[in-house]
């Protein structure tokens, strides 16, 4: 009889701890739902030399690629916008390059997106400063911006007033 | 026996949990998926605010409270053009604003709308800010720097069980900015034709890894408002400064630290009330304006246990002192609030906390205006439990109840009783049942106000107070719906059914032949206050938020209330016994829209429509306003924007205080422009 109940005890204790840890992961993707939802704003807040296709592409793993597919269809001034994850699609194809690490963004993938207009943005510490564009940044619970605005002059990228407002800038 | 229930509701539980677990995984990345896209319909001002963790975002909290709530959030303050905090509150819907004059507004939520509204409960970061000698907010006395605001919190319906009483008809909880979230400088001043100046300034600095401390100053000068006539001003000028300081520091991972301190100066100028004295001229009108002098110091304690259990603690002190020529009062008023809250067994959640506060005051008397006793010390108790209970998934239920004694009136208890139900998770619906009491309060129990029969000049009466005067109370029955028609468009809806019982009420006891002020030679009225009326009401609130597109958010909110109240017109009474009917407007519309017109440029409009109202024998016929607003960004740190006010009339009545307040005023255009410059 106790053993049952303290079978069943242990049971409950158990279930409420796995059922804590799934809110506790919830919690942490929030950070990535945001980062989306940014990504999102970023094509409308970027003006490139011509129009294009916006396609929104992810390098390495990052918790992004659970989310961005969200993105998939949704339409910016009636134009709409594609995902592309998969590691071994071009670059030239990106409007919006997310990489994952530092690593990833490479003196080619600099230059490819130079050439080819492409903003490039991440969320590992020292992005910006080391070439990247646009770069997340977590302080005071909240998601900030760095903004490299050389790169994105050299590849002919004019960011739109309202995000610079909010980002810290690095000339 | 008991084990073997013991073992079948344990297994209950755990059944509930084992069938409810696979299901919340299942759905756990839908949903996701799901809060990620209702995330690409906020605009970039309202995504930049969104903390990364903590509480869901805001209108997430409201969607699952079991009340009636509304969020004003920074966005909507900046955008609105707005200057001090009671315009502001017109935005929600069933909150009735009306601008008496100048520095002077009767603010209330579902109706009993007076200059001495007594029945909204007031706070800034916990911290009550209504003042215990008339249960009501001055207004005109509190002018925070609206860039300070983080959001203000309207919830309606009573809520005795958690804010105790006077939190009956709503209570308002403005939140301002951390510390943290307020690093560097902001410089910001405005004027024009009626707000004639106004501004601020603003500096945060991190002062460790973990501490922050801001401070900021303000001020404002308004000008005057017009009488009835539209002819001469009512000399209702006046300025107001005030200082801010606020630090915070997470002291550990599981504590944090919030110290705040508050000072406000004010004159206010405007005629008032006049003197009586025993010989003539008995009366005059003057200036008779407020100076007065009000400062705070509060500390929040928040302390993490293991298992979600949480410590809050929250002292405040608050010091009052003003002057007028009829009049002088000094209080201290002290809080100490503590509250506790942890998962019970499985799916309960239980609060408790408890709440002392000491009221200290002292009056300087004249004929005019007496309090009987001068100095009196008040001691509150409460203490109340509230149980959260997920009876199932989709279905929550809230219990919660509050005792408190109060010096006036010995014990009162506030229970409630809530559901929320999630059939859908676009639609939510939820249902209260509540008690809630209003004090009587410092006035009620011991004013002696001897004045002139407004419109009369050779007519007095004096009001004594009623020393048995016990609480009003009201039993809330509510409905809610909310409907999450597309990630674009959502609405919410309430309706309500409220009963309130002793209700304050005036009635002329008669002419006592002038005993009470001897050698006075005119007729004197003897006025008693009492709890004489009963009054139900019944309306229904909506609110719409529409986002068209990223650039472009509609806002609509809509009030209808109605009032059913018998008085016995046998009795003699002095106030209309049927004002509730009269005085709050039974239909009112906000329409906003915010347009970003480019990148740098907003237009914003805010268009308000109020039904005609009656108060104190003055017809308030119903008014459209219009407000719009042109912001510009010039440059990455700088904001400039011109406000046109109220732009549809030259002026308008809004409410009236014949009995305090001797000369009407009305509203007028105005015009303004403000430039916020952030360092």
């Amino acid at each position: 009889m106790r053993v049952f109940l303290y079978t069943l005890l242990s049971l409950c204790v158990w279930l409420s701890a796995a059922a804590a840890a799934a809110a506790e992961s919830a919690a942490g993707d929030r950070e990535f739902q945001l980062k989306t939802a940014y990504l999102f704003h970023f094509a409308e807040l970027t003006r490139w030399p011509e129009p294009r296709p916006i396609v929104i592409c992810l390098r390495g793993a990052s918790p992004l690629r659970k989310f961005l597919p969200v993105l998939e269809g949704q339409t910016i001034d009636g134009a709409p916008v594609h995902v592309a994850v998969e590691a071994n699609a071009g670059i030239g194809g990106c409007s919006i390059l997310f990489l994952a690490e530092n690593g990833l963004l490479t003196t080619d993938v600099a230059e490819q997106a130079r050439a080819g207009h492409v903003l490039l943005v991440g969320d590992s510490d020292g992005f910006a400063a080391a070439g990247g564009m646009v770069q997340f940044s977590l302080r005071d619970n909240k998601l900030k911006l760095v903004v490299n605005l050389a790169p994105v002059k050299s590849a002919h990228l004019t960011l739109s007033s309202k995000l610079l407002r909010m980002a810290e800038l690095i000339e | 026996m008991a084990s073997t229930r013991l073992i079948r509701q344990l297994a209950g539980l755990c059944l509930t949990l084992v069938s409810a677990s696979p299901a919340m995984a299942a759905d756990d990345d839908a949903d996701a998926l799901d809060s990620t896209s209702e995330l690409l319909s906020l605009s970039w001002d309202e995504l930049t605010e969104l903390k990364v963790s903590g509480l869901a975002r805001q209108a997430q909290t409201v969607k699952d409270t079991p009340a009636a709530a509304f969020v004003i959030s920074a966005e909507d303050i900046r955008r609105s053009g707005a200057t001090s905090l009671p315009e502001l509150l017109r935005m929600a819907p069933g909150m009735a604003v009306a601008r008496v004059n100048s520095w002077n507004w009767g603010v209330s939520a579902r109706g009993f709308n007076d200059l001495y509204a007594n029945k909204l409960q007031v706070m800034v970061d916990g911290r009550s800010i209504y003042d215990p000698l008339i249960s009501g907010v001055y207004w005109g006395q509190h002018i925070p720097l609206l860039q300070n605001i983080e959001r203000i919190e309207v919830l309606r319906g009573p809520s005795g069980s958690l804010w105790g009483a006077n939190a009956v008809n709503g209570a308002i909880n403005i939140v301002t900015r951390s510390a943290a979230d307020t690093e560097g400088g902001l410089l910001t001043a405005g004027g024009g034709t009626e707000e004639r100046g106004f501004g601020g300034v603003r500096y945060g600095q991190k002062l460790s890894e973990s501490t922050y401390l801001r401070g900021s100053v303000n001020a404002v000068v308004r000008d005057a408002s017009v009488d009835m006539a539209g002819v001469h001003n009512t000399h209702d000028t006046g300025d107001a400064e005030s200082a801010n300081f606020r630090l915070d520091s997470q002291l550990s991972e599981r504590d944090q630290l919030m110290l705040e301190a508050t000072v406000t100066r004010y004159r206010l100028q405007g005629f008032l009330t006049g003197v009586s004295s025993a010989t003539p001229p008995y009366w005059r009108q003057d200036d008779f304006g407020k100076d007065g002098v009000s400062g705070s110091l509060q500390g929040n304690w928040t302390h993490q246990f293991d298992g979600e259990r949480e410590l809050r603690v929250n002292m405040a002190f608050t010091q009052t002192d003003w002057q007028m020529a009829t009049n002088r009062m000094s209080r201290s008023h002290y809080n100490l609030d503590i509250q506790h809250s942890q998962p019970l067994f499985g799916n309960h959640r239980l609060m408790w906390g408890l709440n002392y506060q000491i009221i200290d005051d002292r009056f300087d008397n004249s004929l005019t205006l007496g309090f009987e006793p001068d100095r009196f010390t008040q001691h509150n108790i409460g203490l109340f439990a509230q149980d959260n209970i997920e009876l199932l998934d989709n279905l929550q239920l809230t219990l919660g109840n509050r005792v408190e004694h109060f010096t006036y009136t010995g014990w009162e208890t506030e229970p409630n009783a809530r559901l929320i139900w999630t059939p859908h998770k676009r639609h939510r619906l939820w249902a209260g049942v509540s008690r809630a009491v209003a004090l009587p309060n410092r006035a009620q129990q011991s004013i002696r106000l001897f004045l002139p029969v407004p419109g009369q000049q050779s007519l007095f009466f004096l009001a004594d107070a009623n020393q048995d005067m016990r609480t009003e109370n009201v039993v809330a029955y509510e409905l809610g719906w909310r409907w999450q028609i597309s990630n674009r468009l959502d609405l919410d809806s309430t309706l309500f059914y409220n009963v309130y019982d002793r209700i304050q009420g005036v009635k002329v006891a008669g002419f006592t032949g002038n005993a009470q002020a001897p050698g006075f030679p005119l007729p004197i009225l003897d006025l008693s206050v009492g709890n004489y009326r009963h009054v139900k009401s019944y309306g229904l609130e909506l609110a719409a938020n529409y986002r068209v597109s990223h650039d472009w958010r509609l806002q609509a909110s809509y009030t209808g209330i109605r009032f059913d109240n018998e008085a016995d017109n046998r009795q003699p009474w002095f106030l209309d016994p049927l004002a509730e009917e009269s005085v709050n407007p039974q239909h009112s519309l906000s329409l906003r829209s915010m347009l970003d017109l480019t990148d740098d440029i907003e237009l914003d409009a805010w268009l308000r429509y109020v039904d005609r109202i009656t108060v104190n024998q003055t017809r308030i016929p119903d008014y459209v306003s219009l407000d719009l607003r042109l912001g510009w960004h010039p440059a990455k740190n700088l904001e400039l924007s011109l406000v046109g006010q109220n732009l549809l009339d030259g002026q308008r009545p809004e409410f009236n205080d014949a009995l305090y307040i001797p000369v009407s005023s009305q509203v007028q255009r105005g015009y303004l422009a403000q430039i916020s410059w952030r360092f």
